[in-house]
């Protein structure tokens, strides 16, 4: 039924996205890419692309941290035209993905500052897509105290709630009869990575009920199972990045910490969350989560994290398995009718192709040989159709 | 232009260094196309990429100049002259020119731009200033003289300006940082902000906090002055310095304006900045020429089409080029034998060309076939004209058109000629059907006497001289009847025409088995049924018949195919010979489908045999000394290469005999079924006209039976005077609007569909002049 007045509301945007499509950069430009000699070189390429406009004004030797401000500045306007055209349900839904990229912008700017760089230039860093007007005030902050930044400057903000739920359930994590002291040393040792996996997780909790509650069926369908997967990846992420972490030294603070950072949707929550909170190497990780999906094959070729030290360039990691099997699920959410999922999905597998031209910006200003395994680590948007 | 230009094609030779100057004199020839030897390689990869850039760079920082000096409201309405005519372009013909060019404009654009920024910064500068001077007297305002006598030190304040957008940021973050301990005064000035925040001096950390949220929300920031001296003392400061600044920026204005004054100097005729961007648009358009030839070693080689009487004047180009560069080796040419279909060619002018166009949104003809543009400039109006035909819109339609032709009517314009022939043509059809707005004019005098009688007697020797007869104004039944007959005529006419051209086809290409087994059938096909029955209409036209001795020209053409010939009813004339012509008609019609069915298959067939022959020879006596097969292969091969273009087997030449032989037959068979069929469908298809003129005369009936008939038929003056701007106005958005719309396309589909289907092929390449 929602398929016959989807049109009336969000045909338009849906539409736009859908042209975009054509934007997305092809396997033979890929190739193409892949032979240019020098970062000139790839950027006269670029040119030629759907990037033309948004390169023409930097010289040709552009720094690739200026190339993904510019071509996620790109993706940002795009974005931002299609939030302008929404209307209803569909500009809240937007909204909610802007999100992810402003609990990204605020945690960058947290570790910035803790790092003592220069307020500007984490401002000319931030990621467009997650901007919003207050971002500049995170500047206040002093020291660990999050709580008064909280206070100061993120109550205003579209991530305020998620950072006051944090902020609460940190200190409620906190043994009963705790002193101010205990709250500032809980603060200081929190690692700017940690905010950012526990923002995240609530933000996808909550943009799971928010599609869950709002949402037509249609849209529903599609995007409760690419948000299940997500969470299950990121479970996953948590399980496996603990694992032989040096930092959480006990059995105990393992768990705790996995069982604050994991969320608690997806295909694993509940089932599965008890064995996967205690698995200490890859091997229980995979027999936990082998009732679900594909995901033991995907572990399959995961390499063991307990021998972290002997990665390197060549290594497929983890992220690397997940980020192609996302983006097969995206590429077969977008070419969907009739739901939110191709704006997701369009987000996402661009997201995919301005990691792509970086990575291999970075490949070539490395002057790496043609020959490196490095050049094949690229997902290429839609490459998973074809076969 | 009833085929297109004869092309030949000629290969270029030329070492790298006299390549510029030839592609030079052969754009400003106007008459070649290069051929791009591999459409495949990306820009990046060819040749004079960079040169291309370089172009491009310069426009863009043109581009950059005049958006620049747009916003400074320097330049006003200021728009970069087309290329309006060959004259008035840079007759530069040295490439070291682009390199002169490219350092003046580089160095103009740089320090227009610094000047440009200077101008910024200086008012930048003076908007501070000013600023300022605001808050001062602001402070001065609000807090009163007071104040700055005798000062309270319990508190500390903070002044600057900021976005107005963002006041209400401002206070709440203030309000938060301070507890609510502090006192936000805000005034609204000049698109900005002016807040002043008074809060208790309670300690550093609380003002390094303050501090940092005014750092990161403000545009500005000042200090609050101590006392009234030093008040003064700032403010007295600040205006000098406001005055200087004032005269600077004059300054720099009148050299900004100068500036400018120096690129639109004009020197022989052009503005300098014109200069400039058309010879960078020239040599941009020439490096991306360059770029398709094939470069080897020092020599680039090249390829290019170019009309057959044409030819002669490219070597004398060739040797202009000669004579003017002495030094540089020349370049050579040679005519090839051309191995693709050559481009298609018309020489068209202003009135042809938009009827070039109808044709070519179609498809572009194919090289050497018969163009039907020619014949639509005639066929297309008139077709409109039977549609729309009226003597007072047709009118209206005229002027519009004649109007066009001498003012400029932007999205009209390039029609104009096709306006005044569809003008005309309605203008004369409404004539014929005797139509003015759906009333009858009776200029001659009706041949007809009303006498009280129910029907009108005619006097014997009476003919209404043009058009019909007034009388028959309101005859729906005849108006349906007469314009009903009259498409189907019309449809003969227009089909026989597209036959006939698909005959002329085949004897260009010297095919007279194609002519035989196509043309004459198919005409045969169409002149014994179709043909037939419009002879039987002109016949009963010009006969007179007694009402009941009338025949049906539906019931003789319905007997004459089903009982073979024979006649029911009365007869047109003699039953005896109606008979014998009808069952002669019908033997004829008859056979010609099998004759155009069958006669390719049997040729494509004996080809066939033929090759599967040569195949069991070959492998049979592939053992033997090869050279005597090759050479017979050879032979064959000559042979079945002519016979290929019979088969119209287009592009099929990677497919085996056996799928080849299946496909012709499946193609002739589609063919004649299509054409079989069409004969009738498109037939009746051509009932449009009628249709179309039907309802066209009858909304303008209804709107002016509705609209104006019944206050002028009761006198009312100004009833009718009311009423006529509606009148008018209806009849021009549905009839003057979207009638002529709905006509046109129509004209437009029997053009395509149903003449064009019976001899273009239109599977043709646009040749694409390269001319500077």
């Amino acid at each position: 039924m929602d398929l016959c007045v989807f049109g009336v509301d969000d045909g338009y945007a849906e539409a736009i996205i859908r042209g975009l499509r054509a934007s997305f950069l092809t396997e033979a430009q890929y190739q193409q890419m892949k032979n240019c000699a020098s970062i000139p070189e790839l950027k006269s390429f670029l040119e030629e692309t759907d990037y033309q406009n948004c390169l023409q004004a930097d010289n040709p030797q552009i720094p690739t941290s200026i190339l993904r401000q510019r071509l996620k500045k790109k993706l940002a306007d795009e974005f931002e035209y299609i939030e302008a055209q929404s209307t209803g349900t569909l500009t809240k839904y937007l909204f909610h993905l802007r999100c992810r990229f402003m609990i990204d912008n605020v945690v960058n700017m947290i570790e910035g500052l803790k790092n003592k760089i220069d307020i500007e230039i984490l401002l000319s860093n931030i990621d467009p897509l997650g901007w919003f007007p207050e971002i500049k005030n995170i500047k206040v902050l002093e020291g660990d105290d999050y709580s008064s930044l909280y206070r100061d400057v993120l109550i205003d903000t579209p991530i305020g709630v998620y950072f006051m739920k944090f902020l609460e359930e940190s200190i409620e994590n906190l043994h009963e009869n705790r002193t101010l002291n205990d709250i500032q040393n809980l603060f200081r040792e929190m690692k700017p990575e940690y905010i950012r996996t526990s923002l995240k997780k609530m933000w996808l909790e909550d943009f799971y009920v928010f599609c869950e509650q709002e949402l037509m069926p249609t849209s529903q369908e599609v995007l409760l199972e690419l948000l299940k997967f997500e969470a299950d990846f990121k479970t996953i992420q948590v399980i496996y990045n603990s694992i032989g972490n040096r930092d959480l030294n006990t059995a105990a603070k393992i768990i705790t910490t996995r069982k604050q950072l994991c969320p608690t949707i997806g295909n694993l929550y509940p089932d599965c969350e008890k064995m996967y909170l205690q698995a200490m190497t890859l091997d229980t990780l995979r027999e936990a989560v082998k009732g679900c999906d594909n995901y033991r094959d995907l572990l399959k070729d995961a390499p063991d994290p307990l021998k972290r030290e002997e990665f390197n360039v060549q290594t497929k990691t983890l992220d690397d398995i997940m980020y192609d099997d996302e983006c097969r699920r995206y590429a077969l959410a977008f070419d969907g009718q009739g739901s939110y999922g191709v704006f997701y999905s369009y987000l996402k597998l661009k997201e995919q192709e301005i990691r792509n031209i970086i990575w291999l910006a970075e490949m070539i200003s490395r002057k790496l040989a043609k020959n490196h395994p490095g050049w094949k680590k690229i997902i290429i948007p839609f490459s998973h159709l074809g076969k | 232009m009833l085929r297109s230009q004869e092309m030949s094609l000629f290969q270029l030779i030329m070492p790298r260094e006299s390549a510029w100057a030839v592609m030079d004199q052969l754009g400003y020839m106007g008459k070649v196309e290069i051929i791009d030897h591999d459409p495949s390689i990306p820009l990046i990869a060819r040749p004079f990429a960079n040169y291309i850039k370089r172009c491009d760079d310069l426009l863009n920082k043109l581009n950059l100049l005049i958006e620049t000096a747009q916003k400074l409201t320097i330049l006003k309405q200021f728009q970069i002259s087309n290329k309006t005519n060959n004259k008035m372009c840079p007759k530069i013909h040295t490439h070291q020119y682009l390199d002169t060019l490219e350092d003046q404009i580089n160095a103009k654009v740089n320090s227009f731009l610094e000047l440009n920024r200077n101008h910024e910064q200086l008012l930048e500068q003076q908007g501070i200033i000013i600023d300022q001077l605001d808050i001062l007297q602001e402070c001065r305002i609000y807090l009163g003289d007071d104040f700055f006598v005798s000062r309270d030190s319990k508190f500390d304040y903070f002044i600057g300006t900021m976005k107005q957008e963002e006041i209400y940021q401002f206070q709440r973050m203030i309000f938060r940082v301070t507890k609510g301990n502090a006192f936000v005064h805000i005034k609204l000035q000049n698109q900005k902000a002016i807040y002043i925040v008074m809060y208790p001096d309670q300690g550093v950390i609380l003002k390094k906090k303050l501090q940092k949220v005014q750092e990161s929300m403000s545009l500005n920031r000042f200090t609050l002055p101590i006392n009234l001296k030093e008040f003064d003392k700032i403010q007295n400061d600040l205006t000098v310095k406001l005055k200087e600044i004032k005269q600077l920026i004059e300054l720099t204005n009148i050299q900004l304006n100068s500036f400018i004054q120096e690129l639109l100097k004009q020197t022989e005729g052009i503005r300098l900045i014109d200069h400039y961007n058309m010879y960078i648009s020239k040599e941009k358009q020439l490096y991306i020429q360059l770029n398709k030839l094939k470069m080897q070693g020092n020599l680039f080689l090249g390829e290019l089409w170019i009309p057959k009487k044409d030819s002669v004047q490219l070597n004398e180009v060739l040797l202009i080029v000669k004579e003017r560069n002495r030094d540089i080796p020349g370049c050579q040419i040679s005519q090839k034998v051309p191995q693709t279909i050559p481009p298609t060619y018309f020489l068209l002018n202003e009135f042809t060309s938009v009827f070039q166009q109808i044709v070519n949104t179609y498809g572009i003809a194919r090289y050497r076939e018969i163009n039907p543009a020619l014949f639509t400039i005639i066929t297309f109006p008139f077709l409109f004209g039977i549609m729309f035909g009226d003597i007072g819109h047709g009118f209206c339609l005229l002027i519009f058109g004649i109007y066009n032709i001498f003012y400029k009517l932007e999205p009209f314009y390039e029609l104009r000629y096709l306006i005044v022939l569809m003008g005309f043509f309605s203008f004369y059809c409404g004539w014929i059907y005797n139509d003015f707005v759906s009333l009858s004019l009776n200029l001659f005098g009706s041949c007809y006497v009303v006498d009280g009688q129910l029907t009108p007697i005619k006097p014997q020797d009476c003919t209404y001289p043009f058009g019909l007869d007034p009388i028959w104004g309101d005859n729906l039944e005849f108006d349906d009847s007469f314009k009903m007959k009259l498409s189907v005529i019309i449809a003969y006419f227009h089909m026989c025409l597209g036959i006939c051209l698909s005959g002329c086809n085949f004897l260009n290409k010297k095919d007279t088995y194609g002519f035989c087994c196509k043309f004459l059938p198919q005409i045969l096909f169409l002149t014994s049924t179709i043909g037939y029955m419009d002879f039987l209409i002109i016949f009963k036209w010009v006969v007179q018949f007694s009402p009941q001795n009338a025949p049906s020209i539906i019931n003789t053409m319905i007997t004459m195919v089903l009982s073979f010939g024979s006649v029911e009813g009365p007869p047109m004339w003699n039953v005896n010979s109606q008979e014998l012509i009808q069952s002669i008609l019908i033997i004829i019609a008859v056979v010609s489908i099998p004759w155009m069915w069958f006669s390719h298959i049997i040729k494509g067939y004996q080809v066939y045999q033929r090759r599967s022959n040569v195949k069991i020879q070959n492998s049979t006596s592939s053992i033997e000394g090869s050279q005597v097969i090759e050479l017979q292969l050879q032979s064959i091969q000559d042979e079945t290469q002519q016979e290929k273009s019979l088969l119209q087997t287009h592009d099929h030449n990677d497919l085996s005999p056996d799928e080849e032989f299946t496909e012709l037959v499946v193609h002739e068979t589609i063919e004649t079924i299509e054409f079989v069929l069409g004969v009738i469908s498109n037939t009746a298809s051509y009932l449009r006209l009628w249709a179309l003129s039907l309802a066209h005369s009858q909304l303008a009936d209804v709107f002016y039976s509705l609209i104006l008939s019944s206050p002028m038929t009761e006198g009312s003056i100004i009833g009718a005077l009311l009423r006529y701007p509606i009148w008018a106005l209806v009849s021009f958005g549905v009839l003057m609007c979207m009638d002529t719309m709905e006509c046109f396309l129509h004209s437009l589909r029997l053009h395509w569909v149903e003449f064009q289907n019976k001899f273009y092929k239109g599977d043709g390449v646009e040749f694409h002049v390269y001319s500077l």
